[in-house]
Formats: C-alpha cells, sequence, structure tokens
C-alpha cells in the first residue's frame, strides 16, 4: 500500500472499522511515516474535537407530551369499553346467581383468579415492547376487563353473599371517574 | 428476558424513558434547532405508538427507531429549505458543565464547542447524518448504512470526506483538542 491508499483508509482505521489485517498494515506504515502520521493525527484530532458537542438532557415535558398526545382518545375508548364490560358483567353475575343461588364464596375466588400478574418490566426487550403496543390499542375491551379486576370493589359487590362485605354504591364511580 | 403483561401502558413509557435521550440528541445535531428536534422526537414516539403493529423484528429496533428519526428530520429540512443559514442555538448548553475547570480552559471548551456544531452544521446533509449516528450513537458503518439505506462503501466515504473537511475546519484547535 502507497500514501495515497493508505491515507484513504485512515478514517476507517480512526472508527476501527478495518479488518485485523488491514488495520495493522496501516499500524506499521504510521509507524514509519512522517506524513501518513502527520496526517492521522490531524484527521484523529478532529473526530475527537466533536466530543465537546455533549449530549443534552431532553426537556421533561417531552414524555408527558408524548403520553397526553397518545392517551386521550385511549382513555375515551377504554372509559367505554369499561362501561360495556361493567354492563356485561352485571348481567353474567345476575343470571349466574339466579341459576344458581347462592354460592359463598365462589365469585370471590373467580375474581380473585382473574387479578392480573404483575410483572417487572425492567429488563424487557423492544421486542416484547413493540409486540404489545397494537394490544395496547386494539384490546381495549379486555384491558377495560382487566382494569375492572383490579379494582376491589366490583359490581360483584352486589352478590348477596354473605363471604362478600357489605355492597358499595361508589364501586362503578371507580371506574366512571 | 422479562415478561410484560398483555398491552401493559408502563411498556410503552419504558420505551420513552430508554431512547427519549438518543432520539432527542440525534434530532438537535442534526437539525440544530432545539424546538424542531422536540417536536420531531415526540413525533417519532407517536409514530411508533401508532405503527407497533406493522412492526416486525427483523431489523434492529434501533435502526428501525432512528430510519424514522431520519425520516423526520429531512422532512423538517424540507419544509424550512429555503432557510439555508444554520444558525448555532445557544438554547442547548451542555449538561453538567465541569464545575473545578480553568476558566480559560472552559472558554476555549465553549469555543470550541461552538466551532464544532458550525463545522458539523456545514456539512452536506447526508454527510452530517453520518457523522452523527456514527460519532455519537456509537453506531458501526454497517448499522449507518442500514439506517440512510445505502451501501456501506457509501457510509465509509462520507465519513471519510467528513472527517477531512472537519479537520480543516477545526484545525486551529489543533493541540487543544486532547482534553475532551
Ligand atoms: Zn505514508
Amino acid at each position: 500500500m502507497d500514501c495515497k491508499e493508505i491515507q484513504d483508509k485512515l478514517s476507517a482505521y480512526i472508527d476501527r472499522e478495518l479488518a485485523p489485517a488491514e488495520e495493522e498494515r496501516i499500524r506499521l506504515h504510521l509507524d514509519v511515516c512522517g506524513t501518513c502520521t502527520a496526517r492521522y493525527a490531524m484527521l484523529l484530532q478532529a473526530w475527537q474535537a466533536l466530543d465537546a458537542w455533549q449530549d443534552v438532557a431532553p426537556p421533561d415535558r417531552m414524555r408527558t407530551k408524548i403520553l397526553a398526545s397518545v392517551r386521550p382518545q385511549r382513555r375515551e375508548t377504554r372509559f367505554r369499553a369499561a362501561l360495556s364490560v361493567a354492563a356485561a358483567l352485571l348481567l353474567v353475575f345476575g343470571l349466574a346467581f339466579y341459576y344458581f343461588g347462592q354460592k359463598s364464596g365462589s365469585m370471590q375466588h373467580l375474581a380473585d383468579s382473574q387479578t392480573p400478574v404483575q410483572t417487572a418490566v425492567g429488563d424487557v426487550s423492544e421486542e416484547e415492547i413493540m409486540a404489545n403496543l397494537p394490544l395496547l390499542q386494539e384490546d381495549d375491551f379486555i384491558e377495560a376487563l382487566d382494569e375492572l379486576v383490579r379494582i376491589d370493589d366490583l359490581p360483584l359487590a352486589e352478590e348477596p353473599s354473605n363471604s362478600i362485605k357489605e355492597p358499595e354504591r361508589s364501586s362503578l364511580n371507580l371506574v366512571v371517574t | 428476558m422479562g415478561l410484560i403483561r398483555k398491552g401493559d401502558a408502563k411498556a410503552f413509557e419504558l420505551l420513552i424513558a430508554r431512547h427519549q435521550r438518543a432520539v432527542y440528541n440525534l434530532a438537535l445535531r442534526f437539525l440544530n434547532d432545539s424546538d424542531e428536534a422536540e417536536d420531531v422526537a415526540q413525533d417519532v414516539f407517536i409514530r411508533i405508538y401508532k405503527a407497533a403493529a406493522t412492526y416486525t423484528p427483523d431489523a434492529k429496533f434501533t435502526t428501525w427507531l432512528y430510519t424514522i428519526v431520519r425520516n423526520l428530520c429531512f422532512n423538517v429540512l424540507r419544509s424550512r429549505r429555503q432557510a439555508v443559514i444554520v444558525s448555532v442555538d445557544d438554547e442547548a448548553l451542555p449538561e453538567l458543565p465541569a464545575q473545578n475547570e480553568d476558566p480559560v480552559k472552559r472558554i476555549t471548551r465553549q469555543q470550541l464547542r461552538k466551532k464544532v456544531i458550525h463545522a458539523v452544521g456545514r456539512l452536506p446533509e447526508n454527510m452530517r447524518l453520518a457523522v452523527i449516528l456514527s460519532k455519537y450513537h456509537g453506531l458501526s458503518y454497517d448499522e449507518v448504512a442500514g439506517i440512510m439505506g445505502c451501501s456501506v462503501n457509501a457510509i465509509k466515504l462520507r465519513v471519510h470526506r467528513a472527517k477531512a473537511l472537519l479537520a480543516e475546519e477545526l484545525s486551529e484547535f489543533k493541540g487543544e483538542t486532547n482534553d475532551y
């Protein structure tokens, strides 16, 4: 390799983008050639000077704005979904009690078994997150169901069973507000 | 590998938390305008949220992410095509300025920073983006090529030429750059 060829590769050499053998050849040439070494030093210094332009922290409001522009319609659809889920639940449970009479405790158990398992999100991969986002948008009905189950005072409270605490009128309000 | 519950809203927040800094700084360095960078960064995440269903993980996630940033940045450039002058954005001061630094050195450092911003801003757009992705995001030529939709050789050439141009622009700071 002549000096011209070497100098054409100095940039890739600086960026460690060369094959080991090629890198070694350039290193050996730089050991003996003042012209190429001077050129190398100049390019390297300029490249290192770019470090003076440091990262800045994004404004705090950015995250809030992103979430806000993604959520409003979401909250609305979820609210509507939550209402219909609540109505469906009332109907289902009403019918269940009508047909099977009072079986104390069984419905409470059902509610417990539906409580979603909270999982740590710290080491979740981007692929997993991305796979989940469409669910976030499309499965509003299912999520609304989850939301309802997560709230302790379900419309289940309408159940006349002894094992369940006093019915609370405010139960649905929790979802509505 | 952790699992997240189906449709967990926290997942999206996690995605923002992980990548907003890189996305914002990429747009900021490329556009050299903090307002535009903020708009682009917001737009990137909103689009990701909406396009999630079409995402197929055959490419690295960051490649996909940076490609979106790149496209939106070029949209901004297109819309401001008339105003060519790139001004130094004084709003975006570096984070954590070195406290116990020699005042003379600090001035030089700030001068160098301005000089760097100016020099990078003068690079042609595609060269500038290649430089930013390679230098500030630590991406390989191969990854930069993937984001910019061109060959590795084209990236190699762009970064090579950019280094030469930057060396000329920044030559008066020769000998002072070792501190950074
Ligand atoms: Zn030589």
